[in-house]
């Protein structure tokens, strides 16, 4: 139960941690719309480099950035999978048949029960499954005995840039959202995404609404975690033990812990209501803030470049500037 | 045997991974039939110790004897449920675990999950809601449309219906008016005297404690600091420093006998300190 962290903030005393909050999430938009502009393979890897030499300056640690990405192994070598096989232009590198026999399909099968077996054992579970997925498709070509279906395998040149160019940009992405997570306190983003949203107020949208929403989610996501662990022991000393009891009996225990947290958010939320009032809260009303923020120069440098990078990706996606 | 506490520590961990200790070193035997309270300050260590009791936590060290059980279990197939059929804990503030439709299906969702058929596990039921004091008519009722005060009766006879060698109690009687909470205090004798449960009560009111409990423990900074007898827990030299109140019925005896140098006795109800009076008074 402890171990869910939201926003996963990563305390620190480097320059992105001066930014202003608004220009972290501008910046953050900006840098999203030109990775996803830029349309050549290699102006994606300087994007990476430039990316990854910016994250080395924060400070932020890098093996923690890492343990980020690894949610979305699955995912990358999916996708990896994917494209090799697919795309199919540019020069042939390498071409081998592939073949669904007897002796391999039964090599799977003691493979994927070797691979839950050592997934329990080892630490390093990340480099396990690549291996997994490598292995796979190697004793397909390596196992032709008793053969009932094969297939080619042809991996071109142009499936790797495009497959690199794909996970680059993934990449990217993701470091750059888990960046603005892990060095922006919960209660700045609200405050500064709330003032970025402003000028949505025009079509009567409830900004300062959303974000005191958004606030209190985030402020009582530790509490109701808490709650629910109380009544999960209480429902525990009644019997309910999950580990122990049969899928049917599981549904009514689950129940079980639902109704008494429900009635407890209820709850809260009716007394917080009625504090938030009686300290005059007014939906609506204009309120002042407690931090004002300020731009200052790291933050003018960065929206500069930024906008720099945008307008040389305009410049080469028109056919101005010839890409390199 | 109830229960026996084998230097048993446990160790919360913090955000950075550090370690902070709740319980250290406990070394506690609870016999059949006690009627034991455990008082101290917040923050002493008194849930985390009764959480031992019905395995709900694991010692980080150490072992904990429940009935014929070991805490922690050597084996995979030593299950710990059969441990909460025989000790029931009872929560702060127990009204929030209610969720069933009726009361009475609530009562009875205790002793079905462990294996009672319908029909035993409503006469339970009903035998628990007697004991209880819960209206007849209210059974049928939805438990989220009666008093705070019903709900915790409610959901205490939801574990007095799987019938328990042992009941522990935190603190029963927080956020209850006095009425209501001598009631229950009264119910608690009740089950200790005429079908002798063993209770462990968590208790910061030492007029309650002083009343009904015939052994009191005193937890302070995750050790226990104190175990004995009420005689001999305000006598004791530390008792400053355990942050205790003493009784109001004990605190009048001190002040009549300094103030009308009535020789001093220990009394520690009302009607100690009446008939104690009356005595005197004859002489």
């Amino acid at each position: 139960m402890n171990n869910i962290t939201i926003g996963q903030y990563v305390p620190g005393d480097s320059w992105i941690y001066k930014m202003d909050p608004r220009i972290k999430i501008i910046a953050l938009v900006l840098s999203l719309v030109v990775t996803f502009t830029i349309s050549s393979f290699n102006h994606m890897a300087v994007l990476l480099v430039l990316t990854l030499m910016m994250i080395l300056t924060t400070g932020i640690p890098f093996l923690k950035m890492i343990k980020g990405m690894k949610a979305l192994l699955f995912l990358l070598t999916f996708t990896f999978v994917i494209q090799v096989f697919y795309v199919q232009s540019g020069k042939l590198l390498f071409e081998t048949d592939m073949h669904l026999s007897f002796s391999s399909i039964g090599a799977l099968v003691v493979l994927i029960v070797l691979y839950n077996i050592a997934k329990k054992r080892t630490k390093f579970k990340s480099t396990l499954f690549l291996a997994f997925v490598f292995m796979v498709f190697f004793l397909q070509a390596v196992l032709p005995y008793g053969k009932i279906f094969s297939y080619e395998f042809n991996l071109y040149e142009g499936g790797l840039y495009k497959t690199g160019f794909l996970l680059f940009r993934i990449l990217i992405v993701v470091m750059l959202s888990s960046l603005l997570t892990f060095t922006t306190m919960p209660t700045d983003l609200n405050n500064g995404l709330e003032s970025v949203l402003k000028p949505f107020k025009v079509v009567r949208f409830p900004v300062a609404e959303l974000s005191m929403m958004l606030s209190i989610t985030l402020r009582f996501i530790p509490t109701l975690l808490d709650e629910t662990t109380k009544i999960m022991k209480a429902q525990a000393s009644r019997g309910v033990e999950f580990s122990e009891s049969k899928l049917k009996d599981k549904i009514s225990q689950i129940i079980s812990l639902l109704i008494p947290i429900f009635v407890i958010s209820f709850k809260r939320a009716e007394d917080l209501a009625n504090a938030m009032e009686a300290r005059g809260y007014v939906i609506g009303a204009k309120r002042t803030k407690i931090d004002q923020m300020k731009l200052g120069l790291v933050d003018l440098v960065s929206v500069t470049i930024l906008v720099l990078l945008l307008t040389f990706n305009i410049l080469v996606n028109t056919g101005v500037i010839h890409a390199l | 045997m109830g229960i026996q506490f084998k230097e048993v520590s446990y160790f919360y961990r913090g955000i950075k991974n550090e370690s902070f200790e709740a319980i250290n070193q406990i070394n506690l035997v609870i016999e059949d039939h006690e009627f034991l309270a455990i008082c101290g300050q917040t923050g002493s260590g008194k849930t985390t110790l009764v959480q031992h009791m019905n395995a709900l936590l694991q010692p980080s060290k150490g072992e904990v004897q429940i009935y014929e059980h070991t805490i922690p279990v050597k084996k995979r197939t030593d299950k710990i449920g059969p441990i909460r059929k025989r000790v029931g804990l009872v929560f702060q503030f127990p009204e929030y675990q209610l969720f069933e439709e009726t009361i009475l299906k609530d009562i009875m969702f205790g002793p079905k999950n462990f294996g009672l058929s319908d029909q035993e596990a409503e006469q339970r039921a009903r035998e628990a809601a007697l004991l209880c004091k819960i209206p007849e008519e209210l059974l049928s009722k939805s438990p989220f449309r009666i008093s705070g005060g019903q709900m915790r009766r409610v959901a205490i006879a939801g574990i007095l219906a799987m019938k328990p060698d042992m009941l522990v109690l935190d603190e029963p009687t927080r956020g209850l008016d006095p009425k209501g909470s001598k009631e229950m205090m009264a119910l608690f004798n009740e089950l200790h005297d005429k079908h002798g449960i063993t209770i462990v009560l968590i208790s910061h009111d030492m007029d309650i404690v002083s009343r009904y409990a015939k052994r009191i423990i005193v937890m302070d900074k995750a050790k226990i600091a104190f175990d004995g007898t009420k005689e001999t827990l305000f006598l004791d030299p530390n008792f400053e420093s355990y942050h205790l109140a003493r009784p109001q019925a004990y605190e009048m005896m001190t002040y009549l006998s300094e103030s009308l140098n009535i020789p001093f006795k220990q009394v520690f109800t009302e009607e100690e300190l009446l008939e104690y009076l009356k005595e005197v008074n004859h002489e």
